[in-house]
């Protein structure tokens, strides 16, 4: 009866069983980088590359709100908040924009080609098996042509999309916390005929946000309540594959990956002394679908060939209404719709410990249509490709790639064409493999972005005249383990990056006529450089007790390097705060682990001018978690969680004037089945 | 114990009376009342808050920002879009606070805080104008309402064109320009004239996105037409008043204005080219005294001008994102100074 009343209530557990087939606790973890997993796992090359990685068992301590709240805990990575739930939260990595990242999303891009952004506020966590930032994709199986030629890349991968270990999982969790939010989440996975599967989660997250501030600025305080802050979100997730081997011993595998989302969300708007009347909202729906084919199969005795076809199509769907702007007729009711098609192939020749061939090919199609008559209905065309060509030597590993994009657009109410765009891309990486404990590395990219649909066709902003941004990269590195290990995993971990980062062209909505209205326009070079830390360590004190640390510290000045006749040059652009870090110490104490984490946002310039009344203070956050899970049988288990958030109730805002809730807690339930 | 209580009373009684008075109170930053000088308002950015005062008194050459944060320990808000001398007090717009501020014209302390709100609505205020111990304040929210300005509270409201973007009075008259910016890009293109004695109201066109009025001795107003920003320039039009306001295109590059006895002189920001000047035109004559009375590249950002006894002070924007700069140019066009006040200056207030 007690289980059946357990089952009854919406629970989900994160990272039991993730249908993951390469164990752990066979292959060193330190070295897990860059896996792809077939059914089973024939292909398999492994580097050690400068990422992080985040698996099950963090994103369980770290109990984020979302995708952008988990991901700011990655050294190097700085995240834009602009109001925490529901609020854009965007995330530039060792210097580079929001729009020189892609999020591949179970081996599919997901964006938005009028913003050019993904909004991590809207990536739910219940379904998350795991995600990583990368700059470098060794092995591209599980990705695609554009996240390989894109500056950088988060690779997320969702319960949806992995194969199950088990016939049956079911999972759920249901979550209580401050302001009203309530998060629910359901998801259930079928094993078909031990090489197939299908899976469906479904989730709801209810937010009222209405919370007190006090907000210390310029030496006085405003305080008030955060109202029109209610946000709503439905989604349904679904995942299917099958895989099989042919007579001649070929593998085949099939997936399908599938999400719907529905979002409703007000904005409530930066602070505005002595007024709050923001009563704007904004109805969001996406719909994607995914399909790939891959065969694989052996080429000689030591060498396996893959290949891969994709297909992608994303539906995004945005409605901006203002019920009281001040125009005739007196409200603004703006809505957008972005379709992006996508047609890729992927190759990928390994001969064993030595050496990867690899290329890809890929044709991206974006259009946009709104009701608002300016954006002029444009369509894009972007055609992508690479070689790349990976050799492993006794000391040393090289990657070498080349890649290629050609843009062609065409503004369709106007049937005009804008001039093509074209760039070569070559990147370069180098790892020193002599010692064991200690492999540093040397790379080198360039990487290349287009301008969004909004910076060239937006009422007043856009400007069809805008270049395409070209960026370099380069870093130097060490990546590092200390001699011991628990469970078979290596307890001392660390790196150390330098990193250099040139953007030519550098796109920013600036006044132009008067300080109302602004355009998108090409400023000129920005600089980032800086070095990103990262240590982990884990201490077993005896039998069922051990404690692990981590922390990572950033430091970085992204800065203005357009010449000396520009008013901000060698001053740091608005928002890049010289200093990040985080420290997470955990302790695992017979069954129950506790997580007490500490986040620091350096200061940073509301505006490029560097000057004191831009300044914007720099702040902690301290969180802490408390988990602990029952076994209730051998197949059945519940998990209990508690957060608490801004432990110290500090009145914050990374944005100027869009303020971040004070403390606040989360209780969640999870249940799962297998 | 009776000898050490009075040697101590003593001494207290010694401490006060030697206590020179700038020795016991130390002198304020800047001196109790305004003079010999000029007030800035400094409009600063949308959302940022950050709409500031700046006194810069020029016989000793000090500059004070921040006055209004330092006078009355608060903000003075977001986007701080006009700023009138009447009688005693100044009157200050901020648009996106919703608020009118009220100070005293000598020391810039906080006299009221009129809330610009109209049944709980955001009336997001743009300029005002004076008439018999009443405020006229135009809206975005196509609005003008009136204020008594001895209880500071709105009496009344018609209802005009749409984002009217400034007002004038002129004998009884009250003229409003609409600018429609907010439905860009089919702005309005009419000037209303509100007689303010029959409560009547006839519309002129003027052309697209009225902004700035001004009216010379005669009677006649001028009003900055600022166009689309692209194929339909920034120029001037004159409402002439000997022939029933009827509309005269100037055409003459224009973006600001400001009326020195019987000279205008003409503010024009070409954005395109990134260049600024200053033209001058003899109101009486109707005609262009110098197209070219300043043309200098120290100005980045002209973005509004005043003059006093024949020194030109050009507001200088900076690019809207850099704290701002008045420069001076003496009456051959010369530069002859310069003071960095605070972001966005667009409005200058004279101190004898």
């Amino acid at each position: 009866m007690r289980l059946i009343t357990l089952i009854s209530i919406f629970l989900s557990v994160h990272g039991w069983t993730q249908g993951d087939t390469t164990s752990q606790k066979t292959l060193p973890v330190q070295f897990y980088k860059s896996i792809e997993i077939i059914q089973q796992p024939r292909a398999v090359l492994i580097t050690n590359l400068p990422i992080h990685f985040f698996g099950p068992e963090e994103i369980e301590r770290l109990q984020p709100l979302d995708v952008g709240d988990l991901l700011q805990r990655s050294p190097g990575v700085t995240l834009k908040n602009y109001g925490d739930i529901g609020g854009l939260k965007s995330v530039s990595f060792n210097g580079l924009d929001g729009q020189h990242n892609v999020l591949i999303l179970n081996g599919a891009k997901v964006s938005n080609p009028q913003s050019g952004l993904v909004d991590y506020s809207k990536l739910r966590i219940e379904n998350l098996t795991s995600l990583y930032l990368t700059t470098e994709t060794d092995y591209v199986m599980g990705s695609t042509v554009d996240a390989v030629l894109a500056g950088n890349a988060v690779i997320a991968q969702t319960f949806e999309s992995t194969y199950p270990r088990d016939k049956f999982a079911l999972r759920a969790s249901g979550l209580y916390g401050s302001f009203n939010l309530v998060d629910l989440y359901l998801a259930t996975k079928l094993r078909i005929k031990e090489k197939g599967y299908i899976a469906v989660s479904a989730s709801r997250r209810d937010y009222d946000g209405d919370f007190d501030f006090d907000l210390n600025t310029q030496n006085v305080t405003l305080s008030g309540t955060r109202r029109n802050n209610y946000y709503g979100q439905d989604q349904i997730n679904l995942g299917a594959g099958y895989s099989w081997e042919t007579k001649k011993g070929k593998d085949m595998a099939l997936q399908l990956t599938s999400f719907y989302t529905s979002i409703y969300n007000q904005l409530p708007g930066a602070v505005i002394a002595y007024t709050a009347n923001n009563d704007e909202n904004l109805s969001t729906n996406q719909f994607n679908i995914n399909t790939n084919f891959r065969i694989g199969n052996r080429v000689k005795s030591n060498r396996y060939l893959t290949q891969k076809i994709y297909a992608n199509y994303t539906y995004d769907s945005i409605t901006y209404i203002d019920p009281t702007y001040f125009s005739n007729p007196s409200f603004i009711e703006h809505s957008y719709q972005n379709d992006t098609y996508t047609l890729g192939y992927l190759y990928s020749l390994n001969q064993f410990n030595r050496s990867l061939f690899q290329f890809g090919i890929e044709e991206e199609v974006n259009r946009l249509q709104s009701n608002r008559i300016s954006l002029e209905e444009p369509v894009r065309f972007s055609s992508k490709a690479f070689v790349s060509y990976n050799r492993s030597f006794k000391d040393f590993y090289i990657m070498s790639r080349l890649g290629f994009i050609n843009v062609i657009e065409q503004n369709q109410s106007k049937k005009e064409w804008l001039t093509p765009q074209n760039a070569l891309l070559p990147s370069v990486r180098a790892n020193w493999n002599k010692y064991k404990k200690v492999k540093p590395f040397l790379s080198f990219k360039s990487s290349f972005r287009m301008p969004n649909f909004n910076e060239l066709y937006y009422s007043q902003i856009g400007n069809v005249n805008l270049e395409p941004e070209r960026a370099h990269q380069i870093k130097i590195g060490v990546n590092g383990v200390g001699e011991k290990e628990l469970n078979y995993i290596k307890r001392m971990h660390f790196d150390a990056v330098v990193f250099a980062s040139h953007i030519k062209n550098k796109i920013q909505t600036i006044p132009t006529v008067n300080s109302f209205i602004w355009s998108a326009q090409n400023v000129g070079n920005v600089l980032s450089y800086g070095t990103t830390l990262t240590a982990k360590y884990t201490y077993p004190l005896r039998d069922n007790l051990k404690i692990s640390t981590q922390a990572s510290a950033t430091l970085q000045n992204t800065i203005n390097r357009n010449g000396k006749e520009d008013l901000n040059f060698n001053q740091t652009l608005a928002y890049s705060p010289n200093v990040l870090g985080n420290v997470t110490v955990s302790l695992d104490s017979y069954g129950v682990k506790t997580t007490l984490e500490a986040l620091y946002t350096g200061k940073r310039y509301s505006l490029n001018q560097n000057i004191d009344q831009n300044l914007v203070d720099a702040y902690w956050l301290f969180n802490a978690t408390v988990t602990r899970k029952f076994n209730i049988t051998n197949r059945h288990a519940v998990q209990l969680f508690l957060s608490v958030k801004n432990i110290a109730n500090t009145n914050n805002h990374f944005v100027r004037y869009f303020v971040l809730p004070g403390r606040n807690f989360q209780i969640k339930v999870v249940y799962a089945f297998n | 114990m009776r000898l050490i209580s009075s040697l101590l009373i003593a001494f207290l009684v010694m401490g006060l009376m030697g206590c020179k008075k700038e020795d016991c109170n130390p002198p304020e930053n800047t001196s109790s009342a305004l003079e010999s000088g000029f007030l800035v308002l400094n409009e600063g950015l949308f959302q940022q808050n950050n709409a500031s005062l700046t006194f810069v008194r020029e016989d000793n050459q000090t500059i004070e920002n921040q006055l209004f944060l330092n006078k009355n320990g608060r903000l003075l808000g977001d986007t701080g879009n006009d700023m009138e001398i009447y009688q005693n007090n100044i009157y200050i717009v901020v648009n996106a606070s919703n608020t009118i501020e009220v100070v005293n014209k000598e020391t810039l302390k906080s006299v009221a805080q009129i809330s610009m709100q109209y049944q709980g609505n955001s009336i997001s205020p743009r300029a005002i104008d004076f008439y018999n111990n009443s405020a006229f304040v135009c809206g975005f929210d196509g609005y003008v309402y009136e204020i008594n300005l001895s209880s500071n509270q709105i009496t009344s409201r018609f209802q005009v064109g749409n984002n009217p973007e400034d007002v004038l009075v002129v004998n009884d008259k009250l003229f409003i320009s609409n600018s429609g910016g907010l439905n860009a890009p089919n702005y309005d293109s009419t000037v209303f004239i509100y007689d303010i004695l029959t409560s009547q109201i006839t519309a002129k066109n003027v052309g697209a996105n009225p902004g700035k009025l001004i009216a010379d001795a005669t009677g006649d107003v001028y009003v900055v037409k600022r166009g689309n920003y692209s194929s339909d320039p920034s120029s001037l039009v004159r409402l002439d008043v000997q022939n029933n306001y009827e509309p005269i295109a100037l055409n003459i590059p224009c973006t600001s204005i400001f009326l020195d006895n019987d000279v205008l002189y003409l503010g024009f920001y070409d954005f395109t080219a990134s260049t600024s000047s200053i033209s001058t035109f003899d109101v009486n004559t109707e005609s262009i005294l110098n197209a070219n009375f300043i043309s200098s590249t120290d100005i980045l950002t002209l973005y509004g001008v005043a003059v006093k006894n024949n020194v030109v002070y050009c507001m200088d924007a900076r690019g809207f994102t850099n704290t701002g700069v008045i420069r001076k140019f003496n009456a051959n066009g010369n530069n002859i100074g310069a003071y960095e006040v605070g972001l966005n200056p667009n409005k200058i207030l004279f101190y004898e």
